[in-house]
């Protein structure tokens, strides 16, 4: 057994599709910080220092690999003049949409992420994430994608109608959204942060048929990557993805992170030694899970995805539930050290 | 192109123009019972397995609707609603799957008052009782709604009020005790499970 790796040496490693010393874990906290620090949501989130005292407790906690600066997706909504509701053990949600008819397309305007007060917040944050981590862990920042964006910008029927009935205004709030989009990843990776991962349920399989996300999600995501100056991980916030691997992997993006209702196993055979594979943990149906039934689970995963790196261990939903007990927190954690470290036991 | 590909690729203007040729030549609700439920019932087990995508369910319900608005009068909520079934989100603003749900009922010639999303509890129970209503469905995104639904169980009996709770939505699917556990009476997964669980509750006169 090698000697213990810093989260990034792992995290490194297993993006290069090599075995690391262990399979990295990666505990998405977001509103959650909040309940570490018996605080609320709302109070939690007013104060960058309190991300990051939570990001540090947790990671410490839980022996986390990343460190999450992500405080909530409604975050990029305030930049465009919109409101966020907070509510108690909830995550916070898009007040109303910003977007009520073809003339507000027209006349919004893409925000400056600088001259937003709630994304300069965001990015103090990743600043002080990164000085504190001494760079022994990755900082792991987050945009929503621009076509999955109009979901909160217009509430999601009304989106459902400009995309399979108005292509011109849709293509017009595509665009805004694209240079928004990369300007915010730009500004976030600027400020530190090692990797984007670039949200985008809209693009899943769950939403959409494939035959539509060819036209769209695929060709944003080839648009816009290479304008991000740093890796990109695709999520889909739990959406199915396994019919458009071939596609994610074809937009450049270093990873994706995979849906419970995908199959892991096939999913892993199309990824294996291309882009790296992040999953499939499901807290919702885990929060009454026996330890034994956490054990299982971890080492099931670990046998189909492990093998020659290129595997993380994620939930796939994004954010980890406020109601989600400690309890099976450490045991994912103590069943990824003891299940996990490589090379694999059968 | 049948009506179903017609659907499925979502082209309202296709559908439409099927349905209108169908109409010329049959009576308007076999169109209903013949053509329009047994294809909502597919697309179901479609959305089940992962075949068919929720913009597509959401196309299907929307375009089966407008037929039936056609042929129905769609019901208002008024004090005088015949209806004793309803639908809502609670402290949820997400309504798309509520919106699908009521659409594939109004589809199957239920009538179902829609109170609208992200209500409080206590408001949910203020419409129930103005409205006399004897079914409720609850369409949930989001894990915290989804508990919500046990609050709004406790208040229900503490008031005395005995009415039937079908839940349905993302958090249920992915934890399947999860109604159990909110005291739900039923769970759909998909929404003409939802149809079917409300024809049991309702008997056969429906």
């Amino acid at each position: 057994m090698m000697n213990e790796m810093t989260s990034m040496q792992r995290v490194g490693t297993a993006l290069s599709h090599k075995e690391a010393d262990r399979v990295p874990l990666f505990l998405l906290f977001s509103f959650y910080g909040a309940r570490e620090l018996n605080m609320s949501i709302e109070e939690y989130f007013q104060n960058p220092e309190n991300i990051v005292t939570a990001q540090l407790k947790l990671k410490e906690k839980y022996s986390n690999d990343c460190l999450y600066s992500f405080f909530y997706a409604a975050v990029e909504m305030e930049a465009f003049g919109g409101k966020t509701i907070f509510h108690k053990e909830a995550p916070p949600v898009a007040g109303k949409p910003v977007i009520n008819n073809v003339e507000d397309i027209k006349n919004l305007e893409v925000p400056d992420v600088y001259d937003s007060p709630s994304l300069k917040k965001v990015l103090t944050t990743i600043k002080m994430l990164k000085e504190q981590s001494n760079g022994d862990t990755p900082v792991i920042s987050v945009v929503m994608s621009p076509f999955s964006l109009p979901i909160m910008q217009m509430g999601f029927e009304k989106y459902l109608d400009l995309l399979i009935n108005d292509k011109e205004n849709f293509e017009l709030l595509i665009k805004k959204n694209e240079e928004f989009c990369i300007s915010w990843a730009n500004a976030q990776l600027d400020a530190g942060a090692t990797f984007i991962v670039y949200f985008d349920p809209m693009s899943s399989t769950t939403i959409i048929p494939k035959d539509l996300f060819m036209t769209t999600g695929y060709e944003i995501s080839k648009r816009i990557f290479p304008r991000i100056n740093g890796p990109i991980v695709t999520h889909f916030a739990s959406g199915r993805s396994y019919s458009i691997v071939d596609e994610v992997i074809d937009t450049g993006a270093s990873g994706i992170v995979a849906s419970f209702d995908d199959d892991f196993g096939l999913i892993k055979e199309k990824t294996k030694g291309k882009i790296t594979l992040a999953g499939n943990l499901n807290l919702i149906s885990m929060l009454n899970s026996s330890d034994k039934e956490i054990e299982k689970n971890i080492r099931d995963l670990i046998q189909i995805a492990a093998s020659d790196g290129g595997f993380i261990i994620t939930d796939a939903h994004g954010e980890i539930p406020w109601q989600v007990p400690e309890r099976v927190l450490l045991e994912i954690s103590e069943n990824i050290k003891k299940w996990g470290s490589y090379p694999i036991k059968g | 192109m049948n009506f179903k590909s017609a659907l499925l690729s979502l082209n309202k203007l296709e559908a439409i123009e099927i349905f209108h040729n169908f109409e010329r030549d049959k009576l308007e609700q076999d169109f209903i019972e013949d053509i329009m439920v047994p294809i909502l019932e597919e697309v179901g087990d479609g959305w089940k397995n992962g075949e068919v995508s929720l913009a597509q369910i959401y196309i299907c319900g929307s375009i089966c609707e407008e037929i039936v608005n056609i042929i129905y009068k769609p019901i208002e909520m008024t004090n005088e609603a015949k209806s004793k079934i309803a639908i809502v989100t609670l402290d949820d603003y997400h309504s798309l799957g509520k919106k699908i749900v009521y659409s594939v009922l109004r589809t199957n010639k239920i009538d179902v008052l829609d109170f609208g999303a992200a209500l409080s509890v206590d408001e949910v129970i203020r419409l129930i009782i103005e409205n006399n209503i004897e079914i409720l469905i609850i369409s949930a995104l989001m894990y915290p709604s989804a508990l919500r639904v046990k609050e709004f169980r406790k208040r229900l009996i503490d008031s005395n009020m005995d009415i039937k709770i079908v839940v349905g939505g993302a958090p249920f699917r992915l934890d399947d005790a999860l109604w159990k556990s909110v005291n739900a009476d039923a769970m759909g997964d998909a929404p003409m499970d939802t149809v079917n669980v409300i024809k049991e509750m309702r008997g056969l006169a429906l």
